[in-house]
């Protein structure tokens, strides 16, 4: 599990609070301060979501430069119609972050190609998502109410970038169940965010 | 498949953003975003709730090496796109010189005034807002401006030079809001286009920035061309 600190508990409650785009147009002026104080507003979230998806610091840290890298040289790509800036630095951290997952199991899957059972091994398997989420959240308490394997089911979605068909022989659950499970798990946190 | 059902596009938009809908389903659903609002709004709900899953995980801070990185790929990236320009400038100066006897009798003969740095600006849906070029004496620019630009009379839209060397942005002028105009070029300004990658475009009071450095939102930014 890794370790939260009181320090970046406090940058990421800033993170959700402050206005970041006065940043993403600093940025698009060329101004390296700007993507400097972006990041110290933000990393401890971009890199959190990195290593639970990656679970090796060498690759999560790899991930993060990639992510401000390219904020940096397409900032105009940013679409405050879209959504928040920290939305949208997460969405492409956990792209990129899945990208080098199904790179590593592809890499592991040419090296030993008869392997196929063990494709998915311990080092990429998520922690409950639960564990990550800051305490007393609206996201982990709507969390918490799913049942268990719903919740895991959505782990392995979420942080693993699983399809259906995957998460079934991750599992050993029919597919019209890991289908049926993540609807409705989707359904309720749905709900459940809406009123929080 | 009946997509006008509202539950089936909020069960295919949530596979969607949580990445679980693959292969041709995963194309068919982004083709029906492109045509069907409905698909499209149920896309951005389950993105935003999906974003709150992620910004709920808790905050770990990396190490300073991190940081380092950032900057070795954004400075690496920033000298590949001067080595371009450089080479570009280089392969455009050889052009010239071959075809400089020529040009200058067309020059001559048919008052041709040519164009060499151009910049496009677009919306986020590619839609042309300005067409800007230098002329080749650099002293002015032209401004075209399609109806597509959103009309703001209680604003101005200032048009920035982005110098490559991180300096502070140059006003180049106000753009129209509609139709054609020329902008003059002092010297500085010329400068700063000849050395920027990019320009910007900000939203400022109707007589322009107060301050001579941009204060409103940056709206649009565009990379600076050069056209043989």
């Amino acid at each position: 599990m890794m370790e939260v600190t009181a320090q970046a508990e406090v940058q990421g409650e800033s993170a959700r609070t402050q206005d970041l785009s006065a940043f993403i147009d600093g940025i698009l002026l060329g101004n390296e301060h700007a993507l400097e104080e972006l990041y110290e507003a933000t990393v401890g979230k971009v890199y959190a979501l990195a290593f639970a998806i990656l679970r090796k610091t060498e690759d999560a840290e790899d991930i993060v430069c990639m992510t401000y890298a390219y904020v940096w040289t397409d900032a105009s790509r940013y679409d405050a119609g879209r959504g928040s800036v920290l939305g949208w630095l997460l969405m492409l951290c956990r792209s990129r972050a899945l990208d080098r997952l199904r790179q590593r199991r592809m890499n592991r899957w040419v090296s030993e190609p008869a392997d196929l059972d063990n494709l998915v091994t311990e080092d990429d398997r998520p922690d409950d998502i639960l564990g990550l989420m800051q305490r007393h959240s609206a996201v982990r308490a709507a969390l918490g109410k799913l049942a268990p394997t719903r919740r895991h089911l959505v782990s392995l979605a979420f942080l693993q970038g699983m399809s259906h068909q995957e998460i079934a022989a991750a599992t050993g659950l029919a597919l019209g169940t890991v289908k049926s499970h993540l609807r409705r798990a989707l359904t309720q946190l749905r709900r459940e965010l809406e009123v929080a | 498949m009946n997509y006008s059902h509202a539950q089936l596009l909020d069960e295919l938009a949530a596979q969607y953003a949580l990445g679980t809908l693959r292969g041709s389903a995963r194309r068919r659903f982004e083709r029906l975003c492109e045509q069907n609002p409905l698909a499209l709004r149920a896309l951005h709900r389950w993105e935003e709730r999906l974003i709150d899953l992620a910004s709920g995980i808790a905050p770990v801070r990396p190490s300073d090496a991190v940081w380092r990185g950032v900057q070795q790929r954004i400075r690496a990236a920033s000298a590949a796109s001067r080595r371009g320009q450089r080479w570009s400038l280089a392969n455009l100066a050889m052009a010239a010189t071959v075809l400089l006897a020529v040009a200058v009798s067309l020059w001559i003969f048919l008052g041709w005034q040519q164009h060499d740095l151009v910049a496009r600006f677009t919306d986020q849906q590619q839609t042309e807002l300005w067409r800007i070029e230098a002329t080749s004496r650099g002293d002015e620019l032209q401004i075209a401006t399609t109806s597509a630009v959103t009309l703001d009379p209680d604003h101005a839209y200032e048009l920035w030079a982005l110098p490559e060397s991180g300096a502070a942005p140059i006003s180049l002028g106000i753009l129209p809001q509609r139709g054609k105009a020329t902008l003059s070029l002092n010297a500085t300004q010329r400068q700063a286009l000849t050395s920027a990658a990019k320009v910007a475009i900000s939203r400022e009071p109707p007589s322009g920035s107060p301050t001579g450095a941009p204060t409103g939102p940056v709206l649009y930014v565009a990379a600076v061309v050069i056209e043989a």
